[in-house]
């Protein structure tokens, strides 16, 4: 199916907030991820591809994020500016392991947070992971299980 | 005792309250809206008049140009209109938290305040943009050729001489960053010249930029913005001591951050920052951007916010 005008809002309706939680994980600043999440919808609002279902727009989507989110990093602009606030967004959380959860996963180098969010989130295969990241699987692993670490470092009990 | 079955459901169950805001949503709509209207518009076949878009916040420069030249500013991924301010940016409210530090002594109070600028212009056949700012400075943080100079001029906000890079994808960006006097007032401007692929200029990346501004207590300013120093100095907001009440925490948390208010309003009202857009076809288009503080309390900080002064 092509996403023509009439079924732009229903998929903006539908994934906004999937494309937003992939989009802020790798690049962890919320007007960075809004700026993404839109480009990645505007993508999808003047591309031609047939699309299969719903999950086949969903998972092009986040190739867009992802992309985009490559041309943020490769920027020298990017690679050079600190940002200010450490978090500028935090969902109020009613658990506080959640929290806990999500500052540390925003604290991961992005390395590790865009394997995590797509291994665990996305439901992505390590070799999916490998392939829309360009890198090889064998790192994928790796990053994963240092993602792991980490989180278990700083989370003790609170991640599994 | 965990809750959740295994690391799957913990790790989706904490992002699934993560949420995009209701107004990334909205504007993402209205993109549907343009999107719908630029359609219909190709099918005209004489036309003389300007693009006939319609956008909830934003002020189209459409009906100041012809042929669809277009352009709409952006910052922080907030679309600024002339109607009202659009909040850009949240700072803390005082000394050594995010983005503000206050400095100086008990006879001269400085407060200087960084806020993420990451201006963007999208729009319809651009040739190139020129941004200057009055009474504030861009920030390009830890460049390589600026860290060097920071590190021998820790105390100054920023001061070099002309420099140039190149993205990715091949936009020259170059800054030109003039200091007319110490600190308070930079001159800056800088061109960008856009990547030809990008013919309607909506994919061009925001600027990592940061916007650096600054406010002395012995500087000329107006007598609300000379009290609320002086409250601040006293550490007693007049108002309610004069009537010989004493505040509670909140009232008085709540008087300091009025104070902070009217100081960050009248720092930022002195900000001017002009886009200067050239068109494909030779002609151009001028937007001024101001700036207020729309709010400053405890619990969200200080809320900075922007609009269009003027289109010419």
């Amino acid at each position: 199916m092509f996403v023509d005008s009439s079924e732009f809002n229903r998929i903006v309706e539908k994934y906004t907030d999937v494309v937003f939680r992939s989009a802020l994980s790798f690049c962890k600043s919320k007007s960075d991820a809004e700026d993404v999440t839109q480009n990645a919808f505007i993508k999808l609002l003047k591309s031609e591809v047939n699309f299969e279902n719903d999950d086949h727009i969903r998972k092009w989507l986040i190739r867009i994020v992802i992309n985009e989110c490559k041309s943020l990093w490769r920027s020298p602009w990017r690679k050079k500016v600190i940002s200010f606030s450490d978090l500028d967004y935090e969902p109020e959380y009613i658990e506080s392991k959640k929290s806990e959860i999500f500052i540390e996963v925003m604290k991961l180098p992005k390395k590790y947070s865009s394997v995590l969010h797509l291994y665990y989130y996305e439901g992505y295969k390590c070799g999916e992971i490998a392939s829309v990241l360009g890198i090889s699987e064998s790192n994928v692993q790796t990053r994963l299980m240092r993602a792991r670490k980490m989180l278990k470092n700083k989370l003790g009990e609170a991640w599994i | 005792m965990s809750n959740y079955k295994d690391t799957y459901e913990l790790y989706q169950s904490t992002f699934d309250e993560v949420h995009a805001s209701d107004e990334l949503i909205q504007r993402i709509k209205n993109k549907n809206t343009k999107h719908i209207k630029k359609k219909r518009i190709k099918h005209i076949s004489t036309v003389a008049a300007c693009l006939a878009a319609v956008i909830i916040i934003t002020v189209i420069i459409d009906s100041f140009s012809v042929k669809g030249n277009s352009f709409v500013l952006k910052a922080n991924a907030a679309e600024i209109g002339g109607e009202s301010f659009v909040e850009i940016a949240k700072v803390a409210p005082v000394s050594g938290e995010t983005g503000s530090i206050i400095e100086g002594d008990k006879r001269t109070q400085i407060y200087n305040c960084v806020i993420p600028f990451a201006i963007k212009c999208d729009g319809r056949n651009i040739k190139s943009i020129k941004y200057t700012v009055e009474n504030a400075v861009f920030l390009f943080p830890y460049t390589s050729y600026l860290s060097g100079y920071r590190e021998k001029h820790p105390n100054e906000a920023i001061a070099s001489d002309k420099i140039t890079e190149k993205t990715e994808s091949n936009n020259k960006i170059e800054s030109y960053i003039e200091k007319d006097k110490q600190y308070s007032s930079y001159t800056v401007s800088f061109d960008d010249q856009i990547n030809t692929e990008f013919k309607d200029y909506t994919e061009m990346q925001s600027f990592p930029i940061q916007l650096l501004t600054r406010i002395s207590s012995d500087e000329n300013i107006s007598q609300e913005a000379e009290n609320a120093y002086e409250d601040i100095f006293s550490m007693s907001p007049k108002t309610e001591t004069e009537k010989g009440k004493s505040l509670s925490d909140e009232e008085y948390i709540n008087e300091f951050m009025n104070d902070i208010k009217i100081i960050y309003n009248e720092m930022y009202s002195k900000v001017m920052i002009t886009a200067e857009v050239n068109y494909e076809d030779g002609s151009s288009d001028t937007a001024t951007l101001r700036f207020s503080c729309i709010n400053a309390d405890q619990q969200n900080g200080i809320t900075i916010g922007a609009r269009i002064d003027s289109l010419k």
